[in-house]
């Protein structure tokens, strides 16, 4: 079955990375229209206070600004969910709110005349804490959400939306435990994506009520139609420029969408915004902070018997679609934990801090990160290796799940237990597991400790992707779905799927440009999404174009349909080479064949990755470094090993695994500052940090589209922070319980 | 944000530079490396009226070891050259590996070992191990050489003895003694790429197990690299036992002055300053008795 493919499973170059190596991409800041503008934000240097009075007067009158807006004049346009977030408001909710915008012929001006505006406060008390927010005699954030509480559940994934697990008879099911793991878990380093290109996008009025946007974006259909309900007006087209990174921050930039499309409407002209290093770092998305309080219990077999509790999840100053990451968090729980006992509630909770958003991970990393450790300690009690535990528990095809919308599916996808059984022979576990709470090894002051864990996500088929394949008769396809590259070399991928195998070589196979106004709808690269769903879609499509042209051949070669294929721009008899036709032949030069096809969404095939990781912990300085990373899936079928290799090594950085070591945003909590928001104090791991690193693939067919692959791009980070803790744990001797796992922590700890 | 206007000049030797620095004046900087000048300068903490470019003086480059008058290391010699330098990596190791552990490598290739030390960062990583060494600068001025051991080099947090109108023209490390050892020890809390949150360089005499002389330099726990004097008086005349060791590491950090900052709290640094000292005294003595 393998020789259906030219290009399946091997490498090649990125379409774009020559260009990106050589500086010739064009990414949003590389992009100048005619009589375009440059805004900038003048921000609230205050946590939470109210504006009291705002004066524009010296600022307008600084050479080369055509537009300067605060609350009282900008458009009443509404976001996030329920609709609460304005453009500018006349309160502020975090240091870096944005207080007032200038479009001027330069940035320069543009800050002069906001370093012009005079602003009164009236500052307000502010909250940190997501206890404390929701204390009664809390400051309250919004009018609207009483008690700093956003409702729960996400319009779109309809009425059932989940917001919490609740099933079966916890409190028989806790009868039933033998073993309860229980406690107040934290995982808040609230981290930065921050991928290396800040957020940025162009906003030009070409009519009235036509809005063209140029973005730095993963899903440049997030504008067209997530934008588009609250802005009010009729038509936004949304082009994606090369995007210099996003995970999952960048799928639509509000905030700099607000911004520029607003002073493009004052001023009448174009407007670029830019956010800065900083404003990326302090007013853009951090991951949201999450805090599980409850009880997990086991049988000594670990069967779980019952999952209860709390799960505060901290959205920071608003709400982009924290309901849609706390239900794909809830269905994430449960394919790990095959539990018929289940009493969790999600509660989404306002605080005073820069605003937390879609990052990925989406839910699951901010969730298993906090309700694990529970886990381990009841495992720890119950002395079982984690490893028997994942393999018994990991969702298994025939296992039933509520996924998002809150209807049950069955898992029609492969059992994964092989490819974590064959990760843990890899990495030695069995041999370096010496039992919970146990170093594997002691050499000095240096303590060496394994760890593991699991995540997956039925994500990989979700949404809806259209596309369209056409053919030329020069021996050319040219695909046409609205993808952007953010990274991950997806157009690329799409390339080797499109032209199903043998028709043609690579780079007579090309992408439409990432733009609404021409491609049939895609919802964007989210949730691993790319590889089957994109994919499916491109690939029905192809096929379809390839009908319609071996239908067209078949009467010109005298053969029926099915006896036909095509190669390097030739139509022949199968087997007969010589007898065939070139696709001009075929076609004429005014024709050319296509065909359309849609994806319509799938959640019955979880997708699955275990991270194993070494580390070891100097316990004279309370350093803990990871040693050696291994990450096991089955994927199906690879790709594109690079690009696969890629998204695996992703796992560090970019608020991933690091989350557990030293990836925080450290925020002062008098004053709501962030106190590390630039490159060197923001810790990152660096070249000279890399661990080992390995993989161990495996490709069984799995049902999904032609080539039985699905996506694990986003899951890479997810089974990371926990992993990292318990082996951090078990080199320690001492079960820990928050992150980050800082020096200080485990100098306390020991 | 685009620099500011200033008056670049990049004279070929070192008697145009010194008479350049007398002609403009105040406002005149050097320039080395220029990767703490001009972050100084792109952040707008810094506005030179102008700036005088040592890279074009031969006279400032290189390094030279002599097995009598020890080691020259030239005021525009990058860090990675130090770090990587045959000579510098057999006889003076400690020195090479301050060098290696400082930054990252694209730093390296533009900083100067010299340009960390007229910098005066409290926790510069050049600075402790080449203090404990007796290493001094050597100063060239309108008025001739003078040459400043490092242990009264650095004034304050960015301050030096170096006056208006002079220039760094090398520093200058004796060589080490036999049965002397060195050792560099530092540590950040996150990453290896930080600035370090404590450093400490020692230098040891050894005498079999008994320790006859020891200079010991803690870094970015006081405004300035420190000596440890009451814990070289502690440990001078004994043997290095594990007791000794940790003995001296506590009476150091009892000597630090930290404070707490984004990148550690000041008991974190009293902490490391006694684990680092303990394991800095250990390695020294160990690559003496080699
Ligand atoms: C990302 C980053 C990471 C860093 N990490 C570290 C680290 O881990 N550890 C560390 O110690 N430092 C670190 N630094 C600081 C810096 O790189 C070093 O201090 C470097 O050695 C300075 O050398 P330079 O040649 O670039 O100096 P320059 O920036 O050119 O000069 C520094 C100062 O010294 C003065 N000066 C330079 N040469 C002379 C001279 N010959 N005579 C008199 N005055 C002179 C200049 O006028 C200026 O005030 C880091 C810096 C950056 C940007």
């Amino acid at each position: 079955m393998r020789t259906d493919s030219r290009f399946i499973g091997r490498p090649s170059h990125r379409q774009d990375a020559r260009a990106i190596v050589t500086g010739r991409a064009e990414f949003i800041d590389d992009l100048k229209l005619r009589g375009m503008l440059y805004a900038r934000v003048l921000r609230s240097p205050f946590a939470h206070a109210r504006v009291v009075a705002v004066d524009t007067e010296k600022a307008e009158a600084v050479p080369g600004v055509k537009a300067v807006l605060t609350h009282k004049n900008v458009p009443d346009w509404k976001a996030g969910t329920p609709f609460h977030i304005r453009v500018l408001d006349s309160k502020v909710r975090f240091v870096g709110d944005g207080v007032a915008l200038a479009a001027a012929e330069s940035e320069r001006a543009a800050e002069e005349a906001l370093e012009a505006v005079h602003v009164e406060y009236e500052p307000l008390e502010a909250v940190f804490d997501v206890d404390e927010a929701l204390a009664g005699d809390a400051p309250q954030l919004y009018e609207a959400f009483p008690g700093n509480v956003v409702p729960g559940g996400f319009p779109l994934y309809g009425p059932d939306c989940l917001t919490g697990i609740r099933l079966g008879d916890v409190e028989q099911g806790f009868r039933e435990a033998d073993a309860v793991g229980e406690g107040t878990y934290k995982y808040e380093t609230v981290a930065n994506p921050l991928p290396l290109e800040p957020p940025g996008v162009i906003a030009h009025w070409e009519g009235p009520d036509r809005l063209t946007i140029w973005a730095a974006t993963q899903s440049a259909s997030w504008h067209r139609f997530v934008m588009l309900p609250s802005l009010g007006f009729p038509d936004i087209r949304a082009i994606a420029t090369q995007c210099g990174g996003s995970f999952g921050s960048k799928n639509y930039s509000l905030m700099p969408c607000f911004y520029a499309a607003a002073l493009a409407r004052a001023a009448g002209r174009p407007v670029k915004m830019c956010f800065s290093k900083e404003e990326q770092f302090g007013a853009y998305t951090l991951r949201p902070g999450s805090r599980f309080k409850g009880r997990i219990g086991i049988r000594k077999d670990g069967t779980v018997t019952a999952v209860s509790g709390s799960w505060l999840f901290d959205t920071g100053a608003c709400s982009d679609i924290p309901q849609a990451q706390v239900a794909v968090g809830c269905g994430e729980l449960q394919l790990m934990l095959r539990c018929a006992n289940w009493d969790l509630t999600g509660t989404i909770v306002l605080t005073n801090r820069p605003p937390s958003g879609v990052v990925r991970g989406f839910g699951g990393q901010e969730l298993e990160s906090a309700l694990l450790p529970a886990l381990f300690e009841a495992l720890e009690k119950a002395a079982i290796d984690p490893v028997d535990f994942f393999r018994k528990n990991y969702v298994k095809p025939g296992d039933a799940y509520l996924w998002r919308n809150g209807k049950p599916y069955v898992d029609r996808g492969v059992d994964y237990s092989e490819a974590l059984e064959r990760g843990a022979e890899t990495f030695g576990w069995h041999r370096k597991w010496k039992g919970w709470l146990v170093p594997t090894r002691v050499d000095g002051q240096t303590r060496i400790g394994v760890g593991v864990s699991v995540h997956g996500n039925a994500d990989v088929g979700e949404d809806v992707s259209e596309a369209h394949v056409r053919l030329t008769p020069d021996g050319r396809a040219v695909v046409h779905a609205c993808v952007s590259e953010s990274g991950s070399g997806q157009r690329s991928s799409l390339c080797r799927m499109a032209p199903e195998g043998r028709q043609l070589p690579l780079d007579r196979v090309g992408v439409s440009p990432p733009d609404t106004l021409v491609n049939p709808f895609e919802f964007g690269l989210v949730g691993s999404r790319g590889t089957w769903a994109v994919g499916g879609a491109v690939i029905s499509a192809a096929e379809k174009a390839r009908a319609a042209l071996l239908a067209r051949a078949a009467p010109l070669l005298g053969a029926g349909e099915e006896e036909l294929d095509t190669t390097d721009g030739r139509v022949y008899v199968r087997g007969r080479s010589d007898r065939g036709l070139s696709w001009s032949r075929v076609m004429g030069i005014v024709r050319t064949c296509s065909g359309s096809a849609r994806y319509e969404e799938d959640f019955t095939v979880p997708n699955f990755l275990a991270l194993f990781v070494e580390v070891e912990v100097d316990t004279g300085t309370g350093k803990a470094a990871v040693r050696e990373v291994l990450a096991a899936t089955d994927v199906g079928r690879i790709i594109d090993p690079q690009a696969l290799e890629g998204q695996l090594r992703g796992c560090f950085g970019a608020a991933g695994l690091d989350t557990a070591l030293f990836e925080e945003t450290v925020l002062d909590r008098t004053t709501g500052r962030i106190l590390n928001g630039n490159m060197i104090d923001y810790k990152w791991r660096t070249f000279r940090d890399l661990p080992g690193f390995r993989n161990v693939i495996l490709e069984t067919p799995m049902p999904t589209h032609r080539f039985g692959a699905v996506g694990v791009g986003e899951i890479s980070t997810s089974p990371g922070p926990s992993a990292v803790l318990m082996a951090v744990s078990n080199a320690l001797g001492v079960r820990m319980t928050g992150y980050p796992l800082t020096p200080q922590r485990i100098l306390e700890a020991l | 944000m685009p620099l500011p206007k200033f008056e670049y000049l990049s004279p070929k030797s070192l008697e145009e530079a010194l008479q350049l620095l007398a002609d403009r004046g105040e406002g005149t900087h050097l320039l080395a490396g220029g990767t703490d000048l001009l972050v100084k300068m792109a952040h707008g903490h810094l506005k030179p009226r102008a700036v005088i470019a040592l890279k074009q003086i031969d006279a400032l480059g290189g390094i030279r070891f002599d097995p009598g008058k020890g080691l020259f290391i030239g005021a525009t010699a990058l860090l990675d050259e130090v770090a990587s330098h045959p000579d510098v990596k057999a006889h003076f190791p400690s020195v090479a590996y301050a060098a290696q552990q400082t930054a990252n490598v694209q730093i390296r290739n533009m900083g100067t070992l010299a340009g960390n030390l007229c910098n005066a960062a409290p926790s510069a990583d050049n600075a402790p191990v080449l203090t404990a060494m007796g290493a001094e600068a050597v100063i060239a001025g309108p008025k001739g050489e003078r040459r400043v051991a490092l242990d009264r080099f650095f004034k304050g947090p960015g301050q030096t003895v170096i006056e208006p109108g002079e220039i760094l023209t090398a520093v200058h490390v004796p060589v080490i003694p036999s049965g002397f050892g060195t050792s560099y020890q530092h540590v950040s809390p996150r990453g290896k790429v930080d600035i370090a949150a404590v450093c400490v360089g020692a230098m040891v005499g050894m005498d079999g197990a008994t320790c006859k002389e020891a200079r010991i330099v803690l870094g970015a726990v006081a405004p300035v690299p420190m000596r440890a004097e009451k814990t070289e008086a502690l440990v001078r005349g004994k043997a290095l036992t594990p007791e000794i060791l940790e003995k001296a590491g506590r009476q150091a950090s009892e000597e630090a002055r930290p404070i707490s900052d984004m990148r550690a709290g000041a008991e974190y640094r009293k902490r490391m300053t006694a684990v680092l000292t303990g394991r800095a005294l250990k390695q020294a003595a160990e690559a003496a008795a080699n």
